[in-house]
C-alpha cells in the first residue's frame, strides 16, 4: 500500500541544514511537493524543491501554503550571533510566531521546530536526566539560548490557544557538526579552553546527520509534542578536552567572566563563554521518548561524534593537512560567516593561504 | 552566520586554494578511527607560531609520558651511579613497582582521553584507583564488621535504607565497600547523595565519579528500574549534621520519599544499621554564622576542627558494625489509591523502627567505641 503523499514545506531551504533536510526528504517518494522558502538564494540547486525566496514576516507565506495545501512545515531557519542582534531576534522569535500564525491560516496540519535541550538550564536542582515535561525556568544571558526559549514559550502559548497545527519540538543536546558553528562548536574553538575549577559537568552531543534524520523521521511519522534527542552516552567535559587535544584553564567561578575577557584580549582564547552554568552542572534530557515514541536510533553515539568533530576541526586548522582533505561547499559558506567573526584569524589564514599559494606554484615550477 | 557571500579580501586566493583540492566528497563517520595517527604525524618536531596553536594541545599529552621517561631516567642513573647497595636496590624496586607497562599504558589512556563513563558519570578507573583508600579505612582502620550480609539480594533491585551519620559521608562509602568485598557476588551500591554535594566544587565530579547520584526521586526511580542496588539514607542533612549529644537517636526521615519510591518500583526495602559512624567526627556545636556565610547547613566544631586545621579532618579510629536486616517486600501489596498516603508514612515508621532496634541491639554489644 503507497504512503499516503505529504506536502510539506521547508523554511530556511538555503542554509546548511535546511539544504541537507531538503535532499534527505527529496529521496523519499511521501514526501511530494515540497517547498522551500528562505530569504536568501541556495547556492547548489534543488533536485525536486521548489524554491521561493520569502522570509517569515513576508504575507505571501500564507498565501504560498494556502494554495500548496501544506500539511507539515518544517522550521529550519534560525539564526545564531555572536553577539546581541535585534534583526537575529526579529527573525528567530518573532519569525517563528509569524509563521505559526500562517499555519493556522493555512490549515497545517503539523509544525516540527528545532530547539535545543539546553533551554531546560543547567542547576544542580535538575535530576541527572531531564524530562520532557519539566517546566523551562531558566534565564541565559546568552541570545542563542534566549531566543530558543522565547520561541518555546510561544510554542506552549500557542498550543493552549490552537488546537491545530500541532507541534512537534525537538530538544536536540549539543550539536556538534562540521557545516554549521554551533555554539558548543564555538567554546571548543582554541586551543585553550576554559573551564570551572572543581567542575566537571557530563555533556551528550548530537551529530549533525542525526538532527537531521530525526527531523526527517518526525515529518514521515505522526509525532507532535516535544522529544528530546541525543546521542547514547554521556562524556564529562575534561575527557572531551583530552579527545580534542584542548588545554583545559580552570578559573574559579568568580574569576570566569573576567579572566576568559581578559584571556580574549589577550587572543588565547577566541570566545568567551558566556553561560557558565553549563560549566558547572549537567542538563541532560532523558532521550527515552525518542527511542519509544518516535522509533528513531542516532548514528553517532556522543563519543563517535565528538572524535568525528574533532578530526575534521583539528584536520581543518592544520595547514599541512590541509592539502589532502576534501572541502564541503556547505561547510565553506559557514567558514566564511566562522572567519568574519574572527578578525585575527582571517589575517592568519590569508597568510597560510599566501604561503600554500607559494607552496604550490614552487610545486608546479619543479615539477 | 553562513550567508553565502565571499569577503572581497578572502575571495580570490581561497577559490585558488580551495581549487587544488580534491572533488567533494560525503563526509561520515570512519575518519575518526585515523584521528591518532594524523595527530602523530603533525606532531614532529617544531611549532608553527601562527596557525598551529593547537599543537600545545600535542604537547599536553607528550608531557604526560615525559615525566614518565625522566623518572625512569633518574632511577636508572642512580642505579648505575656509585651510591650505596641499599638506594640502589631501594631505586631497582621503586622502578618496578612504579613504572609497570600497565600503568604507563593506564597514564596513556587517561591522558588521551580514551576511557568511557557510564550514564550517571561512574568512572571506573577512578574507583580502581581510589580502592585500595577504601579498603584501608574498611579493613585497618574502622574494622568494620558486617552482619546479615545474606539479606542483600544477589541480582534484581533493591532499596537499602540507612541511618545517617559523621559529618562527611564515609557511611554510604563503607556500605558499598561492604557488599563488594563481603558479599558473594559482589554489586556496585549506588548511594543517593545530598544535593548540597552537588553543588559543591570538587566534591561534584567526584561523587559523579565514584558512581554515587543525587538523591532526587527521578534519579532512584531510573536506578530502580534498571535493576541496580540503591542506597539512601532518608534522614539526609539533619543526619549526618546530628550533634554529639544525639548520637543514635534517628532525626526525621524525610518526607517518605523512600517508601514511594519503593512502591512506585516495586523493590524490596532492606533496612540498614550502620554503628561507629557517629563517632568518628564528634559534632560538639554547630557555629551557625559561619554556616550561613558559607551557605552551608551546618559548620561543625568538633574537638580537631577547625582548631587543628587540616588535621582535624581526620577521622576517630571507631569500631565499626553494619547490620542488613532482612528485606521488607512491597512488591504484593494490594491497596487502593486512596490509602497510598497511609500505607507510606506506614512504611517509613516501620523501617525506622526497625533500624533503631537493630542500632539499639549493636550499641548494646559493642564494647567501648574503639
Amino acid at each position: 500500500m503507497p504512503l499516503p503523499k505529504r506536502s510539506i514545506l521547508i523554511t530556511g531551504a538555503s542554509t546548511p541544514w535546511g539544504r541537507k533536510l531538503a535532499s534527505i526528504l527529496e529521496d523519499d517518494p511521501q514526501f511530494d511537493p515540497i517547498i522551500g522558502i528562505d530569504f536568501a538564494e541556495p547556492e547548489i540547486p534543488f533536485k525536486r524543491l521548489r524554491f521561493f525566496r520569502l522570509a517569515p514576516p513576508h504575507p505571501l507565506i500564507a498565501e504560498c501554503i494556502r494554495t500548496a495545501q501544506i500539511d507539515t512545515v518544517c522550521h529550519m531557519l534560525f539564526l545564531d550571533t555572536y553577539r546581541y542582534n535585534e534583526d537575529v531576534f526579529q527573525l528567530n522569535v518573532m519569525g517563528t510566531m509569524d509563521l505559526l500564525a500562517a499555519c493556522v491560516a493555512g490549515q497545517v496540519e503539523r509544525v516540527i521546530l528545532v530547539s535545543d535541550s539546553k533551554v531546560y538550564g543547567a542547576d544542580y536542582t535538575h535530576p541527572n536526566f531531564i524530562s520532557e515535561e519539566t517546566v523551562l525556568n531558566g534565564s541565559f544571558t546568552h541570545q542563542y539560548l534566549n531566543d530558543r526559549l522565547e520561541i518555546e514559550r510561544i510554542v506552549k502559548n500557542f498550543a493552549v490557544r490552537h488546537r491545530r497545527p500541532r507541534i512537534a519540538v525537538l530538544r536536540v543536546a549539543n550539536v556538534l557538526c562540521r557545516s554549521v558553528d554551533t555554539p558548543v562548536g564555538r567554546y571548543f574553538d582554541s586551543a585553550v579552553v576554559p573551564t570551572v575549577l572543581g567542575y566537571d559537568p557530563l555533556l551528550q552531543f548530537t551529530h549533525e546527520t542525526d538532527l537531521l534524520g530525526a527531523v526527517a523521521r518526525t515529518a514521515a511519522s505522526d509525532i507532535d509534542g516535544i522529544v528530546n534527542i541525543s546521542g547514547e552516552g554521556v562524556l564529562p567535559l575534561s575527557q572531551v578536552l583530552r579527545i580534542g587535544r584542548k588545554i583545559p584553564l580552570p578559573l574559579p567561578d568568580p574569576f570566569m567572566h573576567a579572566g576568559s575577557r581578559l584571556l580574549k584580549s589577550a587572543r588565547v582564547l577566541e570566545s568567551t563563554p558566556l553561560e557558565i552554568g553549563f560549566l558547572k552542572y549537567n542538563c541532560l534530557g532523558d532521550s527515552t521518548r525518542m527511542k519509544t515514541d518516535l522509533g528513531f536510533v542516532p548514528a553517532f553515539d556522543s563519543r563517535k561524534t565528538v572524535e568525528d568533530f574533532f578530526a575534521y576541526r583539528n584536520a581543518r586548522r592544520s595547514r599541512r593537512n590541509l592539502a589532502g582533505y576534501p572541502l564541503d561547499p556547505i561547510a565553506l559558506w559557514e567558514l566564511q560567516g566562522w572567519l568574519k567573526a574572527r578578525p585575527h584569524v582571517v589575517r592568519d589564514t590569508m597568510n597560510q593561504i599566501r604561503e600554500f599559494n607559494i607552496e604550490l606554484e614552487q610545486h608546479h615550477v619543479s615539477s | 552566520m553562513y550567508r553565502p557571500d565571499l569577503t572581497a579580501a578572502a575571495d580570490s586566493p581561497q577559490r585558488k586554494a580551495t581549487g587544488a583540492h580534491q572533488p567533494l566528497e560525503d563526509h561520515s563517520a570512519g575518519r575518526s578511527g585515523s584521528r591518532c595517527s594524523r595527530a602523530k604525524d603533525n606532531c614532529g618536531g617544531r611549532l608553527e607560531p601562527a596557525g598551529d596553536i593547537l599543537e600545545a594541545g600535542f604537547l599536553l599529552k607528550e608531557a604526560g609520558s615525559l615525566v614518565v621517561k625522566s623518572l625512569e631516567t633518574f632511577l636508572n642513573a642512580i642505579e648505575q651511579s656509585g651510591v650505596s647497595e641499599t638506594i640502589k636496590e631501594g631505586a631497582g624496586q621503586l622502578k618496578s613497582h612504579l613504572l609497570t607497562d600497565d600503568r604507563i599504558e593506564w597514564i596513556r589512556r587517561r591522558l588521551e582521553g580514551d576511557f568511557s563513563v557510564d550514564e550517571w558519570g561512574m568512572d571506573e578507573d577512578i574507583i580502581e584507583f581510589l580502592r585500595p583508600f577504601f579498603l584501608f579505612l574498611y579493613r585497618k582502620y574502622w574494622r568494620v564488621s558486617v552482619s546479615g550480609i545474606e539479606n542483600v539480594p544477589s541480582s534484581g533491585r533493591a532499596l537499602l535504607v540507612a541511618n545517617h551519620s559523621g559529618v562527611l559521608p564515609y557511611d554510604g562509602a563503607m556500605v558499598l565497600t561492604a557488599i563488594q568485598e563481603e558479599h558473594p557476588h559482589p554489586r556496585f551500591v549506588r548511594c543517593l547523595h545530598l544535593s548540597l554535594f552537588s553543588r559543591m566544587p570538587f566534591l561534584n565530579p567526584l561523587m559523579a565519579k565514584l558512581g554515587q547520584v543525587q538523591a532526587l526521586p527521578e534519579n532512584g526511580e531510573r536506578l530502580l528500574n534498571q535493576d541496580q542496588l540503591v542506597c539512601v539514607f532518608p534522614e539526609g542533612v539533619k543526619g549526618i549534621g546530628k550533634l554529639f549529644r544525639d548520637r543514635y537517636r534517628l532525626a526525621r526521615f524525610g518526607r517518605g520519599g523512600f517508601a514511594s519510591l519503593a512502591l512506585k518500583t516495586h523493590s524490596p526495602i532492606i533496612p540498614v544499621s550502620i554503628v561507629g559512624a557517629e563517632e568518628i567526627h564528634p559534632h560538639v556545636k554547630n557555629f551557625k554564622p559561619l554556616a550561613s556565610l558559607l551557605k552551608l547547613p551546618y559548620f561543625p566544631l568538633t574537638p580537631t576542627f577547625p582548631f587543628l586545621g587540616p588535621l582535624g579532618l581526620i577521622p576517630m579510629p571507631t569500631k565499626w558494625f553494619i547490620h542488613f536486616d532482612q528485606p521488607i517486600s512491597v512488591k504484593d501489596l494490594k491497596f487502593e489509591t486512596r490509602e497510598e498516603p497511609l500505607l507510606i508514612s506506614r512504611i517509613s515508621s516501620e523501617v525506622k523502627q526497625v533500624i533503631q532496634a537493630n542500632i539499639d541491639r549493636l550499641l548494646d554489644e559493642r564494647n567501648g567505641v574503639f
